[in-house]
């Protein structure tokens, strides 16, 4: 049996079993019937380390149960940020770091030549040219370094520190904290928190959804292609079932509920020709294609959508694209909360006072039943629904039939 | 730009600050600072790279480890940390750290490096649209007024208007600012001097009318952690969930930010422990009852009162008023 290793070479394996942990919290070693035994073992125990402190240990009749109790309001950062720290490497990847890092630190310009040389006799160790070279191309790609042709010579410098500009722009640091923990790709902002030691003492962030960090390597690539106006091909595992799909298309935007802990693509998919949302977490693969021409034109087209875009679906394909509901509420004087609340989370949709505490709500929207879990918010104040959609209407006044029944109401 | 990449390594980041900050330490010094900064098992990888000599970051001199490097070592930012910076610069809330003229100063430092993401690129379709006002100079003043007081510990006195429109007076003493994505608002989470059970105060930072800075200072920031763990119910809500209409995976990705217990019942069931407090309620609820007959609430007894109380209300509304109901019941 191989050694455990608290280190793993690839991410995309990892990231499925952190997120079954994390976003169900109860799973036991029967639960995943599809991985071997010793495979859950191993991956347990590595999530264990990753992330002790926030692993929590019980004991049911099925065995051991083991789930992430993260309690977002008393974080500084997010845990799973550690996942994505834990990419294996040579014995002599550590050491070059470290000495060519520091050799070019007070050397302005040299030739690989010289870098190794000059790292032999500073720190000894058993280091050849073309490792060195591979170390200093890999760092002249990652930014670390820069390389520069003199006459016949190509010389790498080391790029200055960012420590200066923390010093100059002292609230910098406090920018990154807070974006670190609130904004897209929060990982990047704690790794430059941990070049410059500065952990995040000052803020807090609320409705933050920490799962969203195990899709970020796909979201570079998608990134990547929507700011190139490049169409891609994603294959696509269901969260339900295990098939696999690959779909082409022209990735528009990334689609955020600050409710749900959902997050999608928003794609306009070649052989639908219309826009569909697709979760991320079912992303496994982005690979980009050509350049499309007709970007700019699709962005204005999705923008008109937006007005009718409740969530993410963009209606059924076939189906009459518009649809309407009209929510009638009873809102007392001293309820004028409710109102607010109508302002701020109803998407512009028409608000009136048609009598004295009775309120209408009115929105056209692609897909009204889309609404559902939004209206039921406001039970025990509706006093009517209006919908273009039968179905939508029918399913309202069952689940709050059931909702009766269910509590003997 | 790889984001899994060795360069942003755990083990790094220990060797760094050990080689950065320590020129020399014993074996126990470096147990320590391991165990501190690395993973539960890390340790057991380390310390024999490190005693055996595979790692040569080291000079031996008895039981010292001596740092082969030179004093100032830094790591430079990466093209994707440069480009993550780009794009905060770009995003309207910095503008609650810089003045005008620092913000070009810094988008002129990044001008040659592409913005990771802009907020073009994300739209957040159930975001409440009442956001903080945050090009307001007044509450960018407020922002950085508590930003330095928080870092400093020091008290501040700040004008408040309540959502009753009452104007309240204290002095604080700011402990964190919260952000909260949905609202789009920052609140502070503080503490009122010479209040000696220390409990949290929250104000939203677009209430507040003024925040000056108070000659006086805290030796330390109240633990608040243990102030919002003590402010939790001793009863979590107890929640049984079906699984129907992928109810289980919306449920437990929505509650994903709320301290909790789950555990299997059988095939079709599943049961939920969540804990909060008093001035999370509201919004558990409305989140509770947005998945309608989906989520079963068994207790806690206040919990259960209160969302039977919105049903009662909701029945006696459906018989008086609502025609639709009748309509589909009679269907």
């Amino acid at each position: 049996m191989s050694e455990f290793k608290e280190l793993i070479k690839s991410f995309p394996k990892t990231r499925e079993y952190v997120r079954d942990f994390f976003v169900y919290g109860f799973k036991t070693r029967d639960d995943f019937k599809e991985k071997s035994a010793r495979t859950y073992d191993n991956e347990r125990r590595r999530i264990e380390s990753w992330l002790s402190g926030f692993v929590r240990q019980d004991y049911n009749d099925k065995g051991k149960n083991i789930s992430l109790a993260i309690d977002s309001n008393l974080l500084d950062t997010n845990p799973l940020y550690r996942v994505w720290k834990t990419k294996s490497f040579t014995d002599n990847d550590i050491m070059l770091h470290f000495f060519l890092l520091d050799y070019l630190s007070d050397i302005d310009g040299m030739t690989i030549e010289a870098i190794t040389d000059g790292i032999i006799d500073e720190y000894a160790g058993d280091f050849d040219v073309q490792m060195v070279r591979r170390k200093c191309n890999a760092y002249v790609k990652e930014g670390l370094l820069r390389k520069e042709k003199q006459g016949k010579d190509l010389l790498y410098y080391k790029n200055p520190d960012f420590k200066d500009i923390i010093a100059e722009y002292n609230m910098l640091a406090s920018a990154l904290q807070y974006y670190q923990i609130s904004a897209p790709l929060g990982i990047v902002g704690d790794t430059i928190l941990d070049n410059i030691s500065k952990p995040n003492d000052t803020f807090r962030v609320k409705h933050s959804f920490f799962v969203h960090t195990l899709e970020d390597e796909i979201l570079l690539k998608l990134l990547d292609s929507m700011h190139h106006h490049q169409s891609i091909e994603i294959l696509t595992k269901g969260t339900k079932t295990s098939n696999e799909v690959t779909m082409r298309g022209i990735p528009m935007q990334i689609f955020t509920s600050t409710r749900t802990g959902r997050r999608f693509l928003c794609l306009y998919g070649f052989k639908s020709k219309r826009f569909t949302c697709i979760r991320m977490d079912s992303v496994k693969k982005v690979e980009p294609l050509e350049r499309i021409d007709n970007y700019t034109a699709l962005q204005e087209k999705l923008r008109n959508c937006y007005p009718y875009l409740w969530g993410v679906s963009f209606g059924e394909k076939g189906q009459p694209h518009i649809g309407f509901i009209k929510l009638t509420l009873r809102i007392r004087e001293d309820e004028q909360f409710i109102v607010e609340r109508l302002q701020r989370e109803g998407k512009g949709g028409v608000i009136t006072c048609v009598e004295p505490n009775i309120y209408t709500y009115e929105k056209e929207v692609f897909d009204t039943n889309e609404l559902l879990p939004w209206l039921r918010t406001f039970t025990g104040r509706i006093i009517d629904i209006e919908c273009s959609s039968e179905q939508t209407k029918k399913l309202f006044f069952n689940d709050m039939q059931a909702m009766f029944d269910l509590y003997n109401i | 730009m790889e984001l899994f990449s060795e360069i942003y390594n755990c083990y790094y980041q220990i060797m760094k600050s050990i080689l950065e900050n320590k020129p020399e330490l014993n074996l126990d010094e470096l147990r320590s600072h391991i165990s501190e900064n690395g993973y539960e098992e890390s340790l057991l990888y380390l310390i024999p790279k490190l005693q055996s000599g595979e790692w040569t970051l080291f000079e031996q001199d008895g039981e010292t480890y001596i740092s082969k490097l030179t004093g100032d070592f830094y790591v430079p930012l990466t093209t994707l940390q440069k480009s993550y910076i780009k794009a905060i610069l770009q995003d309207i809330r910095i503008q609650l750290f810089f003045s005008e003229e620092e913000l070009c100063e810094l988008q002129q430092l990044f001008s040659d490096i592409p913005a990771l993401w802009t907020s073009h690129d994300f739209y957040y379709y159930d975001r409440y649209s009442n956001r903080d006002e945050y090009e307001n100079k007044e509450y960018q003043h407020h922002f950085r007024t508590l930003i330095e007081a928080i870092h400093n510990h020091q008290y501040v006195d700040i004008t408040y208007e309540s959502r009753y429109n009452h104007r309240i007076h204290h002095h604080y003493l700011p402990c964190r600012l919260e952000y909260s994505i949905k609202n789009d608002k920052f609140r502070l989470l503080g503490t009122i001097k010479g209040e000696h059970k220390q409990q949290i105060e929250i104000l939203n930072l677009d209430r507040m009318k003024d925040v000056q800075l108070l000659p006086a200072y805290a030796d330390k920031i109240p633990d608040i952690d243990q102030s919002i763990q003590k402010s939790y119910y001793k009863e979590p809500v107890h929640l049984l969930i079906h699984t129907d209409r992928n109810a289980l995976e919306r449920t437990m990705l929505q509650f994903a930010n709320y301290k909790k217990n789950t555990t299997k019942l059988d095939d079709n069931t599943y049961e939920c422990f969540i804990y909060y407090n008093q001035k999370m309620e509201t919004e558990l609820l409305i989140e509770v009852l947005s998945f309608g007959p989906m989520i079963e609430v068994l207790g806690n007894e206040h919990f259960l009162h209160t969302l039977k109380q919105r049903l009662y209300r909701q029945k006696r509304l459906m018989k008086q008023h609502c025609a639709s109901a009748h309509t589909i019941e009679k269907s």
